[in-house]
């Protein structure tokens, strides 16, 4: 059976999130967020039109990052209709700000592609690294 | 034999502003740093002479970089003036001093590169002619959001919160996401000349240093048409950017919209960080963590409100640079309003004319500095309006607060002594006096 912990999440803007996903290692939780990203821009960014901005994200361990939590986010491009972003953002322990880079912008089988690449997660964790330092200045 | 005698002196750069000096340093050109097993003010001294070092460094290399500034920005008919600097040594001492306190700094080079701000350039843009009741009108029947156009109870609402009508918590929770979409051409109109030259400024930079070529500019839609055919024609001075932050209050708009800092991201590509607020993005960008709009709001930074754009730059001679981009009016409220924070933060450089500001700040508790700094952001939201070309209607200081808290005061305040430092400072020079 999946435990929500209500109390915690009454009155707050977030999703609710089954007990025992934190137990997942780093690792599997990185493949976990991309596998659902890529779900997500084949099902929601459509060729032509308006769509809403969507992002997967993940807690981090503060013994190993100083960022609070990193995700994948997806915006449509202001500029050019039917392309989109593919952000990574990385929250500071206060949540008030983040740091975040594009890694790729374009069509739904644009960035599919570029997230097929065989080292993209490699980047994906390098970049949660990088951007998870750059916020202690 | 004798042993050497390290001698120390203090800098004054202005009347009563000094820093401890390791002097024998400063004469031997001595950059290294050590810390290991020094008093805490032979430490100081020793990042009094880097700071001394690094300023030197910044006031060779000033000149080129200004030069590069205002040739990228100086000649848009919506820049009104540009304001350059670097950084005194007194101010970079206080920096790499925080800086050496986190343990970020453990060399010449590291204090260097700590000092992003080392050369600064404001560019300040002209305000937008005020827009009349029918442009407005226009403008709210003209907008669509998602596709659509509003309703006419989101026009209503969105009328009267332009119009600075009085409207509950929620509808102005449920208004501004509508102001935000109807600036937004606003924003543009005023920052996209200054936007444009920026990026073209970046892919040049891209071009010279990674060979970028045209053709992978178009292939990769890093820029617009237009600007391909500018890039193309004009001469375009190089400059690197590397982080980009988009400073504004809760209820604030930025200085560049979101369209414009994804053209930034493209031009730049993964190269650029960019630094912004998460509650105001127009999605939840960690949905599973656990925040409200309203903690973040007490968590905030810049609570006062600062409304700029900043980007760090690197400038073509290697020097790290800050530009800041923002409007008259908020340029010219940014000059004062953080002297309550700086108080609150125990930072007092003030002269006695600030003494009984001070004694009205330290007597504020936390929830009533906390209505002020909603007073402040009511003030940056003023000026901005005034910028935009939107009605406007001078926020009022709260009846409980001292008058002498009053926007209108603290710039006087701030005049007044601005003018007594230029005269005091008018015939000092610089200069170290040796500790007895």
């Amino acid at each position: 059976m999946v435990k929500y912990e209500l109390a915690k999440i009454k009155n707050r803007n977030i999703l609710m999130v089954p007990k025992g996903l934190g137990d997942m290692s780093f690792n599997g939780r990185v493949d976990d967020i991309i596998a659902k990203m890529k779900e997500r821009i084949e099902r929601e960014v459509p060729d032509k039109g308006f769509f809403r901005n969507f992002a997967e994200d993940l807690s981090l361990d503060k013994r190993e990052f100083f960022g609070k939590a990193a995700a994948l986010c997806i915006e449509r491009d202001e500029n050019i209709d039917g392309n989109a972003l593919l952000l990574l953002s990385v929250l500071h322990p206060s949540m008030n700000v983040d740091a975040s880079v594009m890694l790729a912008s374009g069509t739904r089988k644009t960035l599919l592609e570029y997230m097929n690449k065989k080292d993209f997660k490699n980047e994906v964790i390098n970049t949660i690294h990088e951007l998870s330092e750059s916020l202690k200045g | 034999m004798r042993i050497p005698v390290t001698v120390y002196k203090t800098f004054f750069s202005k009347p009563g502003v000094g820093m401890p000096v390791n002097f024998s340093k400063f004469l031997a050109k001595d950059t290294s740093l050590a810390f290991q097993g020094k008093s805490k003010y032979a430490v100081e001294a020793d990042l009094g002479t880097t700071a001394l070092q690094i300023e030197d460094i910044l006031k060779q290399n000033f000149s080129d970089a200004k030069k590069q500034v205002d040739m990228v920005f100086a000649d848009l008919k919506t820049v009104d003036y540009i304001q350059n600097r670097y950084k005194s040594a007194v101010s970079i001492h206080a920096k790499i001093l925080r800086g050496a306190n986190k343990g970020r700094i453990d060399s010449f080079e590291s204090a260097k590169n700590f000092v992003l701000d080392g050369i600064g350039s404001r560019i300040v843009s002209k305000s937008l002619k005020p827009l009349n009741g029918k442009e407005i009108t226009q403008m709210i029947d003209d907008l669509k959001i998602n596709d659509k156009f509003l309703t006419s109870e989101q026009k209503v609402l969105l009328k009267k919160y332009i119009y600075g009508r009085k409207l509950t918590p929620e509808q102005q929770a449920e208004a501004f996401p509508l102001y935000e979409k109807f600036a937004r051409p606003l924003i543009e109109k005023r920052s996209q000349p200054v936007v444009d030259n920026l990026l073209l400024s970046i892919t040049k930079n891209r071009m010279l240093k990674e060979g970028l070529t045209i053709e992978e500019i178009k292939t990769r839609n890093l820029l617009t048409d237009d600007l391909i055919k500018r890039l193309q024609t004009e001469k375009i001075e190089p400059l690197e950017i590397t982080l980009v932050n988009n400073y504004r209050g809760f209820n604030g708009l930025p200085e560049f919209s979101n369209r414009q800092i994804q053209a930034i991201r493209k031009a730049t590509e993964n190269r650029v960080v960019v630094r912004s607020r998460p509650d105001l993005a127009d999605y939840n960008k960690f949905p599973n963590q656990g925040y409200t709009g309203d903690e973040i709001k007490d968590f905030a930074l810049k609570r006062s409100g600062y409304r700029t754009a900043q980007a760090n730059v690197i400038h073509s001679n290697g020097m790290l640079g800050e530009l800041q981009f923002r409007g008259e009016y908020t340029n010219r409220f940014a000059e004062y309003e953080h002297i309550a924070y700086d108080l609150r933060q125990g930072k007092n450089t003030l002269g006695e004319l600030f003494d009984d500001f001070k004694t009205a700040v330290s007597k504020l508790s936390d929830a009533e500095y906390d209505k002020y700094n909603v007073y402040l952001e009511k003030c940056y939201n003023y000026y901005n309006r005034l910028e935009l070309g939107l009605p406007a209607v001078k926020p009022k200081l709260p009846k409980d607060f001292d008058k002498i808290l009053s926007d209108d005061s603290l710039r006087n305040l701030h005049d007044i002594n601005d003018a007594m430092l230029r005269n005091q400072n008018k015939d000092f020079k610089a200069h170290f006096v040796t500790i007895a």
